[in-house]
């Protein structure tokens, strides 16, 4: 139980005689207790940013702190950290069993407290059963809840996972992220994950730190994230389907309304009440709105687009509806039941409200 | 993690200089007594008048040419029967999955482990009795030791790293199993292929016991004509150095002309993925 | 343009049985859809389909005729692999150019460059054609494969998961543009995935395959709202649906379902009422969609069920919730701004009327209530 705390934390290190600016003054704290995800493309300094913390790797400059003091220089054993990482084997020759007890053995505790420890472990992560088996005998998921179980058993002030879920598939990812939400909620300790998963960030943590090219470029609880992106980047990376991203122009009709035009398309559309006195005309935006912030209406309503439906999908629970505008493909999702054709006529409506607004130089929100 | 520190980099580089000269000694001694007179053979120092006298008596007879035409025709002959049979072999045991297919394999390794000296008396008889002894064929045959493993177990790794859907992609593409081999898997196993002929033609070269035994006064290499310059009452260093200067020739010259593909082929047959 | 028929087709590895009696009609033009979880024997269909691996029982047809015993080169057949398999040492043209420089469907070079101009305009990596497969990412390594297979005619196209590699975003879009162009296409398609959004969406019929066996074959509509099996209703759907074990419970001439020991407030309905008599069932396992399940924080009626929160999981537009009672997990679909603490007191009502019917000891589709689904088909 512990905060966590980064300071101006950079990395760099060379690569092929290529310096790498590997994490890009990073600031961020995890209260105590919190599940935090780092999530970003790969490549993007996260994982290199939770091995400094598990102090695997060395910092270049700045300062971590764990529960108040300062580890940049203690030893990864005396950090406190638990780690499960993707591909943190399991010793093969060891039972399920010695696998969780063998942090516990190596600081000499006695072996009939081990034992409680372990046993009560085991029932938190259900697998029981499963302690006197050898890890070759284990499907992929209950490997990796031993793989947890080895983490936690030791009581770590932060509880480190590093893409806990990514080899496992799809039925069984979803049903360990569950447990693992469920898991925080009762172990309660700070607890930090490295995802690539957007809808595991999403799903599992208080908050998130999205991360692109060593930079942190947002730092929120998933709503926010969802609803308010700081900028284009993360706009595009949150959210499935995928959130409309268009460049287009402003400009003033005759009758004084001010309008937006999807360049290279002869769409247009009016610009929001809200942001109608920020829009200069002639300038190019990016402007975004979440498949599902788009409605179907009757043509008869003001600010709608009209077109026509290009490729129409029916999942199951929702029906997805594609326009392509250019090269892009322009998509909506509604939970409703409708049923269309490709080429027939469409209007649609993008919820004002929902319409985010971004500089088309530095991505920045508007 | 790359070291820039000036002075770490000066010991480096002092340190493999160091063992470039270690390596390269010997054949730079060798090179050196080959234009030595035999007066001056035992002199330590580097000062010596260069001659090329011995190079002059190798090349005053026919015979060294012979020899040297001898070691081409077999070692050629060994590394082209060795890439007939070896190729497809490599491909069935990186292909199919039969019986015995590991047990196989390592038979094939197998040869490379044996010492010469433990087969050759066995041979000798064998070939004797069958005519083989002293022949071309019978020399090139018995390299098949040497260079079909060298060329079966890189293959393998070769063919290995292939991706069976391409093949398959070609079959679907329209066209027969046969041509599917030509156009796509001999350009992508070529590196390995001119790689593995390239060893196991040095190691074929360079082979002395099986040439001395199994080969009499018809089918005499370089390397077994090196002992010719030892006589009764002298060893002429000079001329058996000149000789040896020459059987390396070809080596050397392949070895440069082919480095790319040879670091390559020998490197991606080894790690895969 | 041809029509495929398997009959009773069975592939074996060494002990392992890939295929086992799968039989399967599939018409000219149409889009098939094969589903299965990874090891289903999904690739192994198409392989026999396209002459890669010959069957040791049954029979392959095209067109009425039996093809077991003709070469993949000579079967007409075009096909787009999970890996690509793109010929590493060609150029992206000379990729797309390899069907027509064949013997068998050789064009003159002329006719060559104009048709993979014409395939790489489409697919959209017409600028991409001097490079090498190595210089490109994932997306337009799965177009040149495409290309490779649209750039001649042939009787049917097999497609190997090409979506499977790409990222969940270029999926989505690809998903899309595939569907865009399958319009066009006009040729028997058979195509193989492990997605069941791929399936609902591009399929004008879908097998679901599993363990080398047939699960179903049917409409995107038949698999989603009448699933043959328990493994389809779960394989079809995120989050997955919910199966509960329901005894029947009869009172009088009214029949009630006991779902998690509440056995007052569940009517079995007529429709099904009549299939369980008839197969004289005690007990049967009843399938919820998240979406059919509704909840509330405050216990509003009789019929609702008392369960505690054991996770939520918001994902941005909507939020899975998870919810524990009587030692069962319960997925539902909530708003991702919903507060809902762990362990708070929820009450769900299940929408019997959307329920699907399993039979408990054979775990295959009995019945289902409402004659819902009639909305794939336009």
């Amino acid at each position: 139980m512990a905060e966590l705390v980064i300071r101006n934390l950079n990395k760099t290190y060379t690569k092929q005689k290529e310096s790498i600016h590997a994490v890009k003054s990073l600031n961020l704290t995890a209260k105590d207790g919190e599940f935090i995800a780092f999530l970003g493309p790969s490549g993007c300094g996260k994982s290199t940013t939770l091995r400094m913390i598990a102090g695997l790797e060395t910092i270049t400059s700045g300062e971590i702190e764990i529960g108040g003091t300062v580890v940049n220089r203690l030893h990864p054993s005396k950090r406190n950290v638990g780690l499960a990482f993707e591909n943190y084997a399991l010793y093969p020759p060891l039972t399920v069993y010695e696998n969780i007890a063998f942090n516990l053995r190596a600081r000499n505790m006695p072996e009939p407290e081990i034992k409680r420890e372990v046993d009560k472990i085991a029932e938190l992560l259900q697998i029981t059963p499963l302690l006197q088996m050898k890890p070759s005998a284990l499907s992929g998921g209950q490997k990796q809840r031993v793989n947890i179980a080895r983490a936690i058993v030791r009581k770590p002030a932060v509880l480190l996972l590093d893409e806990p879920l990514s080899h496992l598939d799809g039925k069984m990812r979803q049903s360990m992220r569950t447990e693992l939400k469920r898991l925080h909620t009762e172990i309660r300790s700070t607890s930090i994950i490295v995802t690539h998963d957007q809808s595991e960030a999403m799903a599992l943590a208080d908050r998130i730190a999205i991360i692109n090219e060593g930079v942190l470029q947002q730092y929120g609880t998933p709503l926010e994230v969802y609803n308010h992106p700081a900028n284009e980047f993360v706009a595009g990376f949150i959210g499935e389907p995928p959130m409309n991203l268009f460049t287009v122009t402003a400009f003033t009709e005759k009758t004084g309304r001010k309008m937006f035009r999807i360049d290279g398309s002869p769409i247009e559309f009016a610009v929001p009440d809200a942001y109608r006195d920020r829009v200069i005309d002639g300038k190019p935006y990016r402007f975004g709105i979440r498949p599902g912030d788009i409605h179907i209406v009757a043509g008869s309503e003001p600010h709608t687009l009209r077109t026509r439906v290009t490729i129409f999908e029916n999942l199951g629970e929702e029906c997805r509806i594609h326009i392509r505008i250019n090269d892009a493909l322009l998509s909506l999702v509604t939970g409703e039941n409708v049923f269309f054709q490709p080429g027939d006529p469409i209007c649609l409506l993008f919820r004002e409200d929902r319409i985010h607004l971004f500089d088309s130089q530095n991505g920045n929100r508007i | 993690m790359g070291n820039t520190n000036p002075f770490s980099k000066l010991l480096k580089n002092a340190a493999l200089l160091l063992y470039a000269l270690f390596a390269l000694f010997p054949l730079f001694w060798m090179i050196l007594i080959s234009f030595k007179h035999d007066r001056e053979m035992f002199n330590t120092v580097f000062l010596f008048h260069p001659t090329l006298e011995n190079y002059k008596v190798l090349f005053s007879s026919n015979e060294y040419i012979g020899y040297f035409l001898n070691n081409v025709y077999v070692s050629v002959g060994a590394v082209l029967v060795s890439i007939v049979v070896g190729v497809p072999a490599a491909y069935a045991l990186a292909r199919f999955d039969f019986k015995g297919k590991e047990n196989l394999a390592f038979t094939f390794l197998s040869f490379r482990f044996a010492p010469e000296l433990l087969v050759i008396l066995p041979l000798f008889l064998i070939y004797q009795k069958i005519g083989l002894y002293d022949t071309y064929f019978g020399l090139i045959w018995v390299y098949q030791l040497i260079s079909l493993p060298f060329i079966i177990w890189i293959l393998r790794g070769y063919f290995e790293d292939i991706s069976p859907e391409v093949e398959h992609a070609g079959r679907v593409d329209g066209y027969s199993w046969w041509r599917v081999f030509l156009k796509i898997i001999m350009p992508l196993i070529k590196p390995g292929l001119v790689a593995a002929a390239l060893l196991s033609f040095i190691f074929v070269w360079n082979n002395f016991t099986f040439a001395l035994l199994l080969a009499g006064q018809g089918v005499i290499t370089t390397t077994v004509a090196s002992l010719k310059y030892i006589s009764s009452d002298t060893v002429h260093y000079g001329q058996m150095a000149a000789a040896v200067t020459i059987s390396a020739l070809p080596e050397v010259i392949l070895a440069l002309l082919i480095q790319k593909h040879l670091v390559r082929g020998l490197s991606m047959g080894a790690v895969k993925g | 343009m041809a029509d495929i028929a398997l009959k009773q087709v069975t592939k074996k590895y060494k002990q392992h049985t890939a295929l086992n009696g799968v039989s399967i009609d599939i018409k000219d033009k149409e889009f098939f859809v094969i589903f299965g979880p990874a090891g289903a024997g999904k690739t192994t269909l198409l392989n026999v389909i396209a002459g890669i691996a010959v069957p040791e029982e049954g029979v392959v047809t095209m067109n009425g005729k039996v093809v077991n015993s003709i070469e993949p080169e000579d079967r007409n057949v075009a096909m787009v692999f999970e890996n690509y398999a793109l010929y590493p040492h060609m150029s992206v043209f000379d990729n797309i150019a390899s069907p027509l420089r064949s013997p068998r469907y050789r064009q003159p070079e002329s006719k060559i460059k104009e048709e993979v101009h014409r395939v790489a305009k489409i697919l959209r990596i017409d600028w991409l054609l001097q490079r090498l497969p190595s210089e490109l990412s994932n997306g337009q390594r799965q177009r040149v494969s495409l290309g490779r297979a649209l750039v001649r005619s042939p009787e049917v196209f097999l497609m190997d998961e090409p979506l499977t590699h790409l990222d969940a975003k270029l999926r989505h879009q690809m998903r899309a543009e595939f569907k865009e162009m399958q319009a066009n296409l006009n040729t028997t398609t058979i195509y193989v995935t492990h997605d069941y959004l791929e399936a609902l969406s591009l399929g004008d019929r879908i097998a679901v395959l599993n363990e080398g066996r047939i699960e179903q074959i049917g409409t995107p509509d038949d698999i989603y709202y009448r699933p043959a099996t328990e493994f389809v209703a779960e394989a079809f759907g995120e989050p997955e649906i919910n199966l509960l074990t329901a005894g029947i419970v009869r009172k009088g001439g009214e029949w009630y379902l006991n779902l998690l020991g509440d056995s007052d407030h569940f009517t079995v309905p007529r429709q099904v009422k009549s299939v369980i008599e008839e197969l004289q069932l005690e007990t049967v396992r009843v399938g919820f969609r998240p979406k059919d399940i509704k909840y509330s924080f405050t216990d509003d009626s009789a019929s609702m069920l008392r369960a505690a929160v054991y996770s939520f999981e918001p994902l941005g537009s909507k939020a899975i919730l998870t919810a524990h009672a009587g030692g069962q997990l319960i997925r539902l679909i909530a708003p991702a701004d919903l507060e809902a603490r762990p362990d708070r007191p929820i009450y769900l009502k299940f929408n019997v009327d959307e329920a699907i019917f399993f039979d408990e000891r054979t775990r295959r589709f009995i019945a289902r209530a409402g004659e819902k689904g009639g909305r794939f088909v336009g």
